[in-house]
């Protein structure tokens, strides 16, 4: 059976939890998915987002910064120093604002486009359930710009 | 060349850690497209290891960028939101013929 059109969430009124409506032509298919054992209420989903790494959320601030500071600018020795820094606070801040339980680093790399070959790579000691990284990267006609950030929760 | 932030035990030692990580996995070769993703796997792996095995209550970002030298213009910064008095990071750059490799290691402390 494949969902036809959008699926809605809504709460059970009888007994609270979350329940998925899968909207079927012109019939209502309920189906109740519990999460753990124990009746889960709207809070419990709620608190999910607040303490986890949401790649999305965190890739989309990275697009922004970036977009915003350097935009269609052409690489240049005497600014990228300060691109760079922009960017990075750019980042920082918007993650501060998102008023999480994390430590976060984030880490840029501008380089001009000039046919230069350029490897990263990175690994991480941490706790895979908690702990998270979001890599981005940008271009425009005459630099590449890769940002990671890396959240881990406290 | 090498840099480090605040007296955490990161800086202590962790600059010649990454300096030999780098220089076991690249000292001697020239710039590769063919093997350049398996040497910055191997350098991050190392000094990883190598970090692992001091024992102390950290969690550890290792991060490696390798360029081949053309004369193109590369810029890095990083930007850290944690406890400035437990936690501390340390950057490497070195160098040869052919290439550049900037390795940085971030440290944060588990509370």
């Amino acid at each position: 059976m494949v969902p036809f059109q959008n699926v809605f969430v809504g709460e059970d009124l009888i007994c609270p939890r979350r329940v998925h409506l899968f909207y079927f032509e012109d019939n209502f298919i309920v189906i109740l998915v519990p999460v753990s054992a124990t009746l889960a209420t709207m809070d419990d989903f709620l608190s999910e987002d607040k303490t986890t790494f949401i790649v999305e959320e965190v890739s989309k601030i990275i697009k922004d910064s970036v977009e915003t500071v350097i935009g269609e600018n052409s690489y240049k020795h005497g600014r990228v120093n300060q691109w760079t820094t922009s960017v990075v606070e750019q980042c920082l801040i918007q993650l501060s604002k998102l008023d999480k339980p994390f430590k976060f680093i984030v880490n840029c790399i501008i380089m001009q486009k000039n046919g230069a070959g350029l490897q990263t790579a990175s690994t991480c000691f941490w706790d895979n359930a908690t702990d998270g990284s979001c890599t981005v990267r940008w271009e425009n006609d005459t630099m590449y710009v890769i940002i990671s950030i890396f959240g881990l929760a406290i | 060349m090498e840099e480090y932030q605040n007296g955490s035990e990161v800086g202590v030692g962790a600059d010649s850690l990454l300096w030999f990580g780098i220089e076991s996995v690249l000292g001697g070769d020239d710039y590769s497209q063919t093997h350049v993703n398996k040497w910055t796997a191997a350098i991050v792996e190392r000094c990883l290891t190598q970090l692992v095995k001091i024992n102390k209550p950290y969690k550890y970002i290792v991060t490696c960028s390798v360029m081949q030298k053309t004369g193109a213009g590369l810029h890095t910064a990083n930007s850290c939101y944690w406890d400035t008095s437990m936690d501390g990071s340390c950057t490497v750059r070195w160098e040869n013929r052919t290439m550049y490799c900037v390795v940085s290691v971030f440290a944060v402390c588990i509370a």
